[in-house]
C-alpha cells in the first residue's frame, strides 16, 4: 500500500518539482530555477501550437467517433440480424495495435499508389499527399483517430441503449409518439443522456493523449502541423533532454487531463437522478 | 426484407467496409510481390503470390518471434504482478477495517486522475540510475501497481457479502488465505475483465517501450513495428505488411475468438480514463 | 346466467385471437365479448398468456390470427395511437426526465401538435403550439386533481413513492379519456397496504370514468374484488367467464376451481355408488350425482365449506388426524390427515374451539352436501342438482 504512493504519487509530485528545474539528462549538477520553465512555456511557439493542434484534433475526433458510434449504435440495435458480425467489425480497431494499423493507413494515403487515393482518382477528384500536406495533415490524423475510436464509443452507447427500459417504448408508443424521429427525441435522447455525456469526457480524455499516430507517421510535421501535446512533451523530455522543461508540459498536459476527469466527475454524480 | 432492413445494411456494411479496409488491405499486400504494390490497379487477390518471400524477409530483417516473446513474457507478467499487488490490496480496502482505509482509498482515487504518461520521465529517471534500461524490468516494473486494477477489485469485493469471510475465518482461515483462496475465486468475472484491460493496453503500448527500450531484441510489439518500418524504410511494403500483419495478429485473433470478454474488458479503459 | 352484453352496444369485441412465440402457442383461439362499461379480469398464473392478450389489444403485438374490435370498429393492424386506448404498465413507466405535470401531458401533446411545432424555439412562438400548450395544462390538472396529486405536478418520479407514481400513471391514461382502459398487473409494485387503498381507487376511477377496463392479474383477490366479470386462462386458453360469484360458486373446470380460493380447495377421489351418492376414502359423500355407478370422478370441497367435529361421533364425516393448525385470529385452518387415505385436507373451523383440536387430535370432517363440486375425469365441473 506504501509501495501505490512510493510507485505513483512520488514520481507525480516528482515530476511537478522537476518542472521546476533545468536539468537536463546527464548534467552533474541540479540548478532551481523557479517558474522559468514555465515562463518559456508561455513563450515558447511550438508549444502553443502543439496545444492548438491537440484541442483541434480533440474538437475533431470526439463529436465525430461519438456521433458516429451512436448512429451506428442505433442502427445495430434497429435490427436483429447481423448483430454480432457488425459489433465485431466496428470494435476491431480498438483492439488492434495502434502503430501497426497506422503503418497500413499510411501505404493506404500513399500519394500515388495508396488505396485511398486511387479510389479517389477513380472517382474523378485529384490525388493528395494526405500526411506531408500541412493543411491536410492533422484532419487525416484526425481520421484515423476516428476510425481507432469509433468501435469502443459504439460499444459504450450499445450498453446504454439496452438499458432503457422497453415498456418506456410502449407508453410512448400508446400516448402516440411512434414515429422513428419521434421515439428517438422523446425516449431514446433523454435517457441515453449521461451514458452520451460519458462517452464523450472519456473520449475527450483519450484523444486528448494522442500520440502514437503522430509518432510514427508524421513525428509532428509537416512544420508542426501535427505537433501535439504529448508528442512534445516527448520531444523535450526524451530527445531533447530538456528533463525539466518536458516535465513542465506534461504538468499542463495533467491540467487539462484532470479537467476533464473533473467534469466527468460531475456528470456522474448527476446521473444518480434516475434511480 | 423490409426497406428499413436494407437500409439497415447497406448502411452497416459499408462502414463495416471502412473498418475492416485496413485489416483486409494488410493481408491483402503482405502476400503480394512487390510490383503488384506499386500499381495503381487495385486487386485485392494478388496474381502471383508472394507471401513465401515476403514473411521470409519480415522474419530475417528484425526479430518477429522476440517482440512477440516479448509481447508475451511482458504482458504477462505485468498482469500476475498486478494481480499480487492488487488483489490484497483491494480486499485490505473492501473489507478489512483500519484507520488508515479512507486516506488510502482516497489516495488510490487520486492515482486514478493521473493518466500514464504523467510519471513518465522520473520512472525514466529512476530506472535509468539504477542502470535497468533496456530491461523486462523496465517494462514491467512501472506498471506493476495498477491503480486501477486495485479501484476496479475493491468495487468487486464489495458486492461480496461479508458472511462469506465471517465463515471462513471461523473455519481458521489466515487472511492470507482468505484472500487467495476465497476471494481469488470469487473475484473472477472482474479479474477476466481486467485482465483483458492490461493485456491489451500493455501490448499495444508504444511510449513506454519508446523510452525504455534501446535494442531490438528488447522491442515489444507495438515498438518492433516500428522497428520494422525503419529496416523498410522506402520501398519494400510486402515484408513491411507481411511483419506487421505477424504482430498484429495475436490480438486480432483473441478478439475474434472471444468477443464478448473483450468488449467488456474494453469498455473499462471508459472508466480508467 | 351469463350477462354477456349483446352485440348491439359496441364494447370490445375478440375473436378468435391466437398467437405464437417462435415454438411457443401463448394464446389459442380465445373469444372474449366485453361491454362498453364493463370492468373485465384476466386472471390467471404467469405465463397463461393474460399480458400478451392486453398487449395484441393495445397494438404492442399482432396476433397471428383473429380479430380485435374496439367500439365497433375493427382495429387490426391499427397502430397504438390509432386504437384510443391507454394503458397502465406494471412497472408504470413514466419518464423519469419529464416532470409529472409533462408525463401526464405527454399524450396530449402528441395528440394537439405536430412533430415541428414541438421544437425548441418554435413551441414557444407557434400559435398552436402554444394553445395547445394552455390546453394542455388545463387538462392535466384535472387529471391530477381528480387523483390527488395536483403537490405533485413539478417533480420528477424518482421523487416520488411508489403508491404516488401509480397514481400519475393511472392520471396519464386517465387525461385522454380513452375508449378503453388496459392495466397490466398496475398493484404488483405495491406493498400489501397500499393495494388495499388502490384497489379502492381503481374501483372508484371506473364508475367515474365510465368507460371498459380490462385489467391483468395473476392474484385473484384484486380479480374478485374489483370485477364486474372475470375471465380465467390458462395456458393460452380461457376456461371460463363470469361474475366472481358464478366463477367461485360454478367453476366450469377443476383447474379454475383449484385456481380460486385461498386455502386451495381440497380434490378426493371419488366413485360412484349404485344409489347415485359418492364414496369417496373415508366416506360416503351425500350428494346425489346423477350418474351410473362405478364412475370416477373428483370431488372438491372447499375448506370454508367444511365443517369440523371436534369429536369422533359416528354420524359420518371422514376421520383424520390434525396434523397442522393455522390460526390467524378471524378463522382457524386445520390441516387434517384423513385416517383412510392420508391425504391431507384443509378444513375452516370457528377459532373458538382451537382448544378442542390440538394437533394429533382425531376429528371429522363433513363437507356440505350443497357445496359439493363434482368433476369429471376430463376436469369438467358436473352439473348437480341438489
Amino acid at each position: 500500500m506504501l509501495c501505490l504512493s512510493g510507485i505513483l504519487l512520488l514520481p507525480t509530485l516528482a515530476t511537478f518539482v522537476l518542472s521546476f528545474t533545468d536539468w537536463q539528462f546527464g548534467a552533474p549538477t541540479l540548478r532551481w530555477i523557479g517558474l522559468d520553465n514555465y515562463a518559456h512555456l508561455a513563450t515558447d511557439r511550438v508549444f502553443w501550437k502543439s496545444l492548438s493542434n491537440t484541442v483541434l484534433y480533440v474538437a475533431l475526433v470526439v463529436p465525430l467517433s461519438v456521433g458516429l458510434g451512436l448512429g451506428v449504435a442505433l442502427l445495430i440495435e434497429a435490427g436483429t440480424s447481423g448483430r454480432a458480425f457488425y459489433r465485431a467489425a466496428y470494435f476491431l480497431p480498438v483492439t488492434a495495435t495502434l502503430i501497426a494499423m497506422a503503418t497500413v493507413w499510411e501505404i493506404m494515403l500513399h500519394p500515388s499508389i495508396g488505396l485511398i487515393n486511387v479510389l479517389i482518382d477513380g472517382l474523378g477528384f485529384p490525388k493528395q499527399n494526405w500526411l506531408k500536406n500541412p493543411d491536410l495533415a492533422l484532419f487525416t490524423l484526425a481520421g484515423i483517430g476516428i476510425w481507432q475510436a469509433l468501435g469502443l464509443n459504439m460499444v459504450l452507447l450499445l450498453a446504454g441503449l439496452k438499458a432503457i427500459p422497453r415498456d418506456l417504448y410502449e407508453a410512448a408508443a400508446i400516448d402516440g409518439a411512434d414515429g422513428p424521429w419521434t421515439r428517438f427525441v422523446t425516449v431514446t435522447l433523454p435517457m441515453l443522456g449521461p451514458a452520451l455525456s460519458f462517452v464523450l469526457i472519456i473520449s475527450a480524455i483519450r484523444s486528448f493523449q494522442v500520440f502514437d499516430t503522430v509518432a510514427v507517421l508524421t513525428e509532428g510535421g509537416p512544420n508542426k502541423a501535427t505537433e501535439v501535446l504529448l508528442y512534445t512533451m516527448y520531444q523535450e523530455g526524451f530527445s531533447f533532454f530538456r528533463a525539466g522543461y518536458g516535465a513542465a508540459i506534461t504538468v499542463v498536459f495533467l491540467a487539462f487531463v484532470l479537467l476533464l476527469t473533473l467534469v466527468k466527475a460531475r456528470l456522474a454524480e448527476k446521473r444518480v437522478h434516475y434511480s | 426484407m423490409t426497406a428499413f432492413a436494407v437500409f439497415r445494411h447497406v448502411t452497416l456494411a459499408m462502414g463495416a467496409i471502412v473498418m475492416l479496409a485496413p485489416f483486409i488491405w494488410l493481408l491483402s499486400l503482405s502476400v503480394k510481390p512487390a510490383d503488384e504494390i506499386f500499381t495503381t490497379d487495385l486487386h485485392l487477390l494478388p496474381q502471383r503470390w508472394d507471401a513465401v518471400r515476403n514473411f521470409s524477409e519480415a522474419f530475417a530483417k528484425v526479430p518477429l518471434h522476440r517482440y512477440l516473446l516479448n509481447g508475451v513474457v511482458v504482458t504477462a507478467s505485468i498482469f500476475t504482478l498486478q494481480v499480487l499487488v492488487a488483489l490484497p490490496a483491494a480486499y485490505a480496502l473492501a473489507k478489512l477495517r483500519f484507520g488508515m482505509a479512507r486516506p488510502l482509498f482516497a489516495l488510490v482515487l487520486l492515482g486514478l486522475l493521473i493518466p500514464a504518461h504523467v510519471p513518465a520521465i522520473p520512472h525514466y529517471i529512476l530506472l535509468s540510475s539504477a542502470g535497468l534500461l533496456n530491461s523486462y524490468p523496465a517494462l514491467i516494473l512501472p506498471s506493476v501497481i495498477s491503480v486501477f486494477g486495485i479501484f476496479w477489485i475493491r468495487q468487486f469485493f464489495r458486492t461480496v457479502p461479508d458472511d462469506l469471510i465471517h465463515a471462513a475465518r471461523l473455519d481458521g482461515l489466515s487472511e492470507f488465505s482468505i484472500v487467495w483462496r476465497i476471494m481469488l475465486p470469487a473475484a473472477m468475472p472482474a479479474l477476466t475483465a481486467f485482465g483483458i484491460l492490461s493485456v491489451v493496453f500493455h501490448w499495444n503500448d508504444y511510449f513506454w517501450p519508446l523510452l525504455v527500450v534501446t535494442s531490438p531484441d528488447m522491442a515489444m510489439p507495438a515498438l518492433g513495428t516500428v522497428y520494422l518500418r525503419n529496416t523498410e524504410a522506402g520501398t519494400d511494403y510486402g515484408p513491411l505488411m507481411a511483419g506487421t500483419a505477424v504482430i498484429t495478429a495475436p490480438l486480432v485473433i483473441a478478439f475474434l475468438l472471444a468477443q464478448r470478454r473483450f468488449i467488456e474488458g474494453m469498455t473499462l479503459t471508459g472508466l480508467k480514463g | 346466467m351469463i350477462s354477456t352484453p349483446a352485440a348491439l352496444l359496441p364494447g370490445i369485441s375478440i375473436r378468435n385471437v391466437s398467437k405464437s412465440f417462435g415454438d411457443s402457442r401463448v394464446l389459442t383461439d380465445v373469444s372474449l365479448e366485453i361491454g362498453p362499461r364493463e370492468f373485465l379480469t384476466l386472471l390467471g398464473p404467469s405465463g397463461c398468456g393474460k399480458s400478451t392478450l392486453l398487449r395484441i389489444i393495445a397494438g404492442l403485438e399482432q396476433a397471428d390470427d383473429g380479430s380485435i374490435a374496439l367500439g365497433g370498429h375493427v382495429v387490426d393492424g391499427m397502430l397504438p395511437r390509432e386504437r384510443d386506448v391507454a394503458m397502465v404498465f406494471q412497472s408504470y413507466a413514466l419518464y423519469p426526465y419529464m416532470t409529472v405535470a409533462e408525463n401526464i401531458g405527454l399524450p396530449l401533446l402528441m395528440r394537439r401538435t405536430r412533430a415541428w411545432q414541438r421544437l425548441p424555439l418554435i413551441r414557444r412562438l407557434h400559435p398552436v403550439a402554444r394553445a395547445a400548450s394552455g390546453s394542455i395544462s388545463r387538462d392535466v390538472r384535472r387529471a391530477a386533481e381528480a387523483l390527488q396529486i395536483e403537490a405533485f405536478l413539478d417533480r420528477k418520479p424518482a421523487q416520488l413513492s411508489g403508491g404516488q407514481r401509480q397514481r400519475v400513471a393511472l392520471a396519464r391514461a386517465m387525461v385522454r379519456a380513452p375508449r378503453v382502459f388496459l392495466m397490466d398487473e398496475p398493484l404488483s409494485n405495491l406493498d400489501a397496504k397500499l393495494r388495499v387503498a388502490a384497489r379502492a381507487e381503481i374501483a372508484d376511477l371506473h364508475r367515474r370514468a365510465g368507460v371498459a377496463f380490462i385489467y391483468v392479474t395473476h392474484d385473484q383477490v384484486e380479480a374478485m374484488t374489483m370485477s364486474d366479470r372475470v375471465a380465467l386462462m390458462m395456458a393460452g386458453e380461457v376456461l371460463q367467464i363470469g361474475t366472481p360469484a358464478e366463477i367461485y360458486d360454478q367453476p366450469a373446470d377443476l383447474r379454475v376451481a383449484e385456481f380460486i380460493g385461498s386455502p386451495k380447495i381440497n380434490i378426493l377421489p371419488g366413485i360412484v355408488r349404485a344409489d347415485g351418492s359418492v364414496a369417496v376414502p373415508g366416506g360416503i359423500l351425500p350428494v346425489a350425482s346423477g350418474l351410473p355407478a362405478a364412475t370416477e370422478l373428483s370431488v372438491g370441497v372447499r375448506p370454508e365449506h367444511c365443517d369440523v367435529a371436534a369429536r369422533d361421533d359416528s354420524n359420518g364425516g371422514l376421520r383424520g388426524t390434525v396434523r397442522h393448525r393455522e390460526n390467524l385470529g378471524s378463522d382457524l385452518f386445520l390441516h387434517v390427515q384423513a385416517e383412510s387415505s392420508g391425504q391431507i385436507l384443509i378444513a375452516r373451523a370457528a377459532p373458538e374451539i382451537a382448544g378442542q383440536v390440538p394437533p394429533g387430535a382425531t376429528v371429522a370432517l363433513r363437507p356440505r352436501s350443497n357445496r359439493i363440486l363434482l368433476f369429471d375425469q376430463a376436469g369438467r365441473r358436473i352439473d348437480v342438482r341438489p
